[in-house]
């Protein structure tokens, strides 16, 4: 916890001082597994510098760098998509400088390995191929592929999963190599066949691998490392490279208006010299590096690239791709995914919406109780118990199936095809505890703060709405929940830019690199939530209730607080806790505004784990930590505001019909 | 308990409205100290507006309200002083009986002790001192009365309100709560000021009724002057059970009389003024029925009419009787062995003039 004190400029200068000034910012689409290496090794080789990685998706990472201030931007832009890196450097957010590593070819196969102007260098390759689940394979007596063209036969039916090339960069790039290998027509006839073979067509390139991992898919078509660092990692899979596959680099660069550039260029170099270069083939990681030299170390079986094991028939021709990129993805989407599908669920959606309306039309106040007693209850047989019983059971067996899931991953070492994982293990909860306590910490730390600030000004406009004649007041209401409509990133990329360069009052410390502005973001994302509940609460309050206590002796201020709030309680416990719920698990805006990985929340940290096969045990026991805090802060509360005794009549008070 | 101070309670042409409609005009009311005084009259006429503009949760738009000769119109309602209970009881369902009735002492910053010895008295006084520890949920309906009667009177107010205390309790429980409210009225002395739609209600516990409708003041009286005194014909259709016959006033030698085509003429006992519509008004029970046959009054006025309808409702029959077009409502007193008039039979219907109450149209 020691580290939430330097959020005062006091601590940061003192830090400073210690010799801790210099930090590097990388930011990165890669996941933890790899990223942390590159950390610890940099940093144990500078001592006295600190390496902050912040982990987005692609996009995401690219609106963060075009948000920030020239100045206070991330140093190093690390990901694999050149298109990202074509998008900064026109944009003038790249800074040439001459650190090409001279060892490392000019080309792989046609494609040049370093940005042919000087705005970025090839740092690793990436081959595409086939991956599959071995055990999934032997259950269903289906023989292993070699060939795109194998998948095609009708024994993979039903076995294969790919992700939407419009949606996954690498997909697009492996569809575009088999176009480019096979020819426009074979191509498209090979791709029309196997994606009829498809149990699935995933939304995130992730959920390949991470079906084939877990023996939900049989054969997935991958980009090389998700197969190789699977595998490294203990699942039951093999990946193969087809005949017809293409080898391109993924890329770093150094991004201009950094805060320490002198440092960026130190690391992309520590990157591309043979020790980085090295680090790639650590099995967590296994992914091809750029410098041949190194591939005299790595172990038996290692695919090469520069002539070695994989043979890449296929010379990618990037300008080709380019210039048809939006043409394949829609081709594929059209007819492939079929956009009949989605016309007809938002005809269905339409219809049920007007179907709704159509019963509940003249029932608004059908779910007010006003009535007098409560409702009677009636006592079970012994026959009717049992029954009650099962149903029950079923109902949280179906809720509560994922969970157990949840639970049991936490505690697998490894986990594919099988009903239960190979074996048990506590390590996963070891590595949460030892990389991310300040991450539990934080979210209790935001949510709290979110889900306190929620519930207090939800109670507010409440009382505004409900009880007075103030003009603008449903504007009040309508402002607030316009926050449901915003999508999370458009939200966090909205606060970066109102609060860019603005210092937080008494610190040199900019508030959109503060966790301030996260639970700030928190507050307005859940306020609707706690709105709804509050005056759902306060609706339930005849106002009588209120004028009795005026009647009596007790000014606004004393009424609301001996009359109204105790008994809005319920409503206002109900608030908190769907506001602290959602914020933890609130992840777009987190992504977005997350600076420095001591604030991150922990959805933060089980997004980055869920990017790697390794990652999913680490990854489940932080999310069953998440659980247990949520679980821990609706039972504090609940003691807290209901020592009073309040809770407990929550009930009554709706069935007295006051 | 101490009997209390009374204060009189004058309310001085008030006019309020909601918006653009009207629902208070020019309303005076003046209650005597120590006065047990109803506010009568159907829903929407304005009686409950009226009695929260005393308390104090609207604002008139103009005139004044004047507690104990002092100008209240300012005074937000929790320096009033004055108490009221709420047609809902609006009980605090998170408190006890005892919190409930404790409140208003507290508020009033009273030493603990005082306020102890204070809420045993008011719970005492409505018989409920068993039930302190219990909350409201777990009270019948008189006994959640009996708190919030308990919890108001609690602060010793200067007047006390009661918006329509009876309507939610059942038939029997109603006519025993509200002897008990006049016994503890009488008791302690208060100044009560109470709302109801119900005339019955009203006429036997109150010592004056104001009638209200529309949200002007139709009349105030004693109960009796309103039943046999109606000052128009919202009055005597509201107050009781009236048949009401249209006609004219007219002047002539022998003085004023009424004429209409039923009676002929009736002379009037003073009058003034020119000729003008009007309406006679005469209770059931005033008229007097008789079989072909009998014996007949010759200072009453007789009718030729058929028996239409026939009511037992106990202590007396009520008769609908056609007379030619118009309908007449004629009361019997009952006893072992009346007689009563069967539908269809022809009777005669007897009127008194002395009787008859004139009304203007």
């Amino acid at each position: 916890m020691g580290r939430r004190q330097d959020f005062s400029s006091g601590c940061r200068s003192a830090i400073a001082i210690a010799g801790y000034a210099q930090q590097l910012t990388i930011i990165t689409s890669f996941p933890k597994d790899l990223t942390e290496v590159y950390k610890k090794a940099f940093e144990s080789r500078n001592p006295g510098v600190r390496v902050e990685v912040l982990n987005r998706g692609t996009s995401s990472a690219i609106a963060f760098v075009r948000e920030a201030p020239a100045g206070n931007r991330p140093d190093v832009f690390w990901a694999s998509a050149p298109d990202a890196f074509e998008v900064l450097s026109k944009e003038k957010l790249l800074e040439k400088f001459p650190g090409a590593n001279p060892a490392v070819p000019a080309k792989i196969g046609n494609y040049p390995i370093n940005d042919p102007d000087g705005f970025y260098y090839g740092q690793a390759l990436a081959g595409y191929g086939l991956m599959w689940n071995t055990r999934y394979l032997k259950a269903n007596k289906v023989p292993a592929p070699r060939e795109w063209a194998d998948l095609v036969k009708p024994e993979y039916f039903g076995h294969l999963a790919i992700s939407a090339p419009s949606r996954s960069g690498t997909t697009h790039l492996t569809i575009e190599t088999i176009l480019q290998g096979e020819g426009w027509e074979k191509g498209w006839n090979q791709i029309l066949q196997f994606s009829g073979n498809c149990a699935a067509i995933t939304e995130r390139s992730f959920g390949v691998p991470d079906g084939v991992n877990n023996g939900q898919f049989g054969i997935g078509l991958v980009i090389d490392f998700f197969g190789l660092s699977a595998k490294a990692s203990g699942f039951p899979v093999e990946f193969v490279y087809p005949s017809v596959t293409a080898i391109v680099p993924a890329n770093i660069g150094l991004v201009s208006g950094g805060r320490s550039s002198e440092l960026g260029k130190k690391f992309i170099a520590f990157a591309l010299s043979e020790e980085g270069q090295q680090l790639l083939l650590e099995p967590r990681i296994s992914r091809l590096p750029v410098l041949p030299a190194v591939y005299k170390k790595a172990p038996q079986g290692y695919p090469n690239p520069y002539g070695g094991k994989i043979q890449a028939k296929v010379q990618f021709d990037s300008d080709l791709s380019r210039s048809r990129y939006y043409l394949v993805n829609s081709l594929y989407d059209h007819t492939i995914i079929g956009y009949v599908a989605s016309v007809i669920m938002v005809a269905a959606s339409l219809f049920a919406l007007w179907a709704s309306t159509w019963i509940m039309r003249g029932k608004e106040y059908a779910t007010l109780q006003r009535g007098y007693a409560g409702l009677s209850r009636r006592r079970l047989t012994p026959g009717q118990s049992v029954l009650a019983y099962a149903w029950i059971g079923l109902v949280l067996l179906i809720v509560l199936a994922p969970h157990l899931g949840i639970l049991l991953l936490s505690f697998a070492s490894v986990w594919s095809f099988s009903v239960v994982p190979d074996g048990y293990t506590l390590s996963h909860y070891a590595t949460v505890f030892q990389d991310s306590p300040l991450m539990i910490w934080n979210t209790a730390l935001y949510c709290g703060i979110a889900a306190t600030l929620d519930v207090v000004i939800a109670t507010a406009i409440a009382y505004l709405m409900l009880r007075t004649r103030i003009p603008g007041r449903q504007a009040l209401d309508f402002t607030v929940t316009i926050a449901l409509a915003i999508p999370g990133v458009v939200l966090g990329i909205g606060y970066l830019r109102t609060f860019r360069g603005i210092e937080i009052p008494f610190t040199d410390d900019l508030l959109t690199s503060s966790w301030v502005l996260l639970a700030l973001a928190y507050t307005v994302r859940r306020l609707p939530y706690a709105l709804r509940s509050c005056v759902a609460a306060l609706q339930q309050l005849h106002v009588s209730l209120e004028e009795a206590a005026e009647n009596l002796g007790a000014t606004k201020g004393r009424t609301i607080r001996r009359v109204v709030v105790p008994l809005m309680t319920g409503g206002m416990m109900a608030g908190f806790v769907i506001s602290f719920m959602t914020a933890a698990v609130e992840l777009s805006t987190t992504l977005m505004l997350v600076t420095a990985q001591h604030d991150a929340p922990m959805s933060y940290g089980i997004y980055l784990y869920m990017q790697s096969a390794a990652g999913r045990g680490p990854g489940a026991a932080l999310g069953v930590l998440a659980v247990l805090l949520v679980a821990a802060g609706t039972y504090a509360s609940y003691r807290l505001i209901g020592s009073r005794g309040n809770i407990a009549r929550a009930q009554e008070i709706q069935t007295m019909g006051v | 308990m101490e009997a209390l101070r009374k204060v009189k309670v004058e309310v001085l042409a008030v006019s309020l409205a909601y918006g653009a409609t009207p629902v208070l005009h020019d309303v005076s009311v003046s209650v005597e100290p120590g006065e047990f005084f109803a506010l009568l009259g159907p829903s929407g006429s304005g009686k409950s507006t009226l009695l929260r503009l005393i308390a104090g949760f609207n604002q008139a738009q103009s005139g004044q309200v004047l507690i104990d000769g002092e100008d209240l119109s300012r005074v937000p309602p929790w320096k009033r002083d004055i108490g009221m209970v709420f047609q809902n009881y609006a009980l605090w369902p998170h408190m006890t009986v005892a919190e409930n009735v404790a409140f208003g002492l507290e508020e009033r910053r009273l030493p603990r002790d005082t306020v102890r010895a204070k809420v045993k008295a008011a719970l005492d006084l409505v018989g409920l001192n068993e039930f302190t520890a219990r909350r409201p949920g777990q009270l019948s309906g008189g006994q959640q009365q009996r708190v919030a009667l308990a919890r108001t009177i609690a602060i010793e107010p200067k007047v006390l309100l009661l918006d329509e205390p009876l309507s939610n309790l059942d038939a029997k429980l109603r006519v025993y709560m509200r002897a008990e409210l006049l016994a503890l009225q009488r008791k302690l002395g208060i100044t009560t000021i109470f709302v109801t739609h119900d005339q019955e209600e009203a006429l036997s516990i109150s010592d004056r009724v104001a009638v209200l409708d529309g949200g002007i003041i139709q009349q105030i009286g004693t109960p009796m002057d309103l039943y046999d005194h109606p000052a128009n014909r919202f009055i005597a259709n509201f107050v009781g059970t009236i048949n009401l016959l249209p006609g004219r006033v007219k002047a002539d030698a022998g003085g004023f009389r009424f004429e209409s085509s039923l009676l002929g003429k009736i002379a009037l006992v003073g009058g003034s003024g020119a000729a003008r519509d009007a309406a006679i008004a005469i209770r059931p029970h005033a008229l007097m029925l008789a079989a072909g046959d009998q014996p007949r009054d010759a200072a009453r006025i007789w009718l030729d009419g058929v028996i239409a309808e026939r009511e037992f409702l106990g202590e007396f029959v009520r008769y609908t009787v056609k007379v030619g077009d118009t309908d007449f409502v004629a009361d019997e007193m009952h006893f072992i062995g009346g007689i009563s008039h069967v539908p269809g039979s022809r009777v005669k219907v007897g009127i008194n003039p002395a009787q008859v109450k004139l009304l203007s149209a």
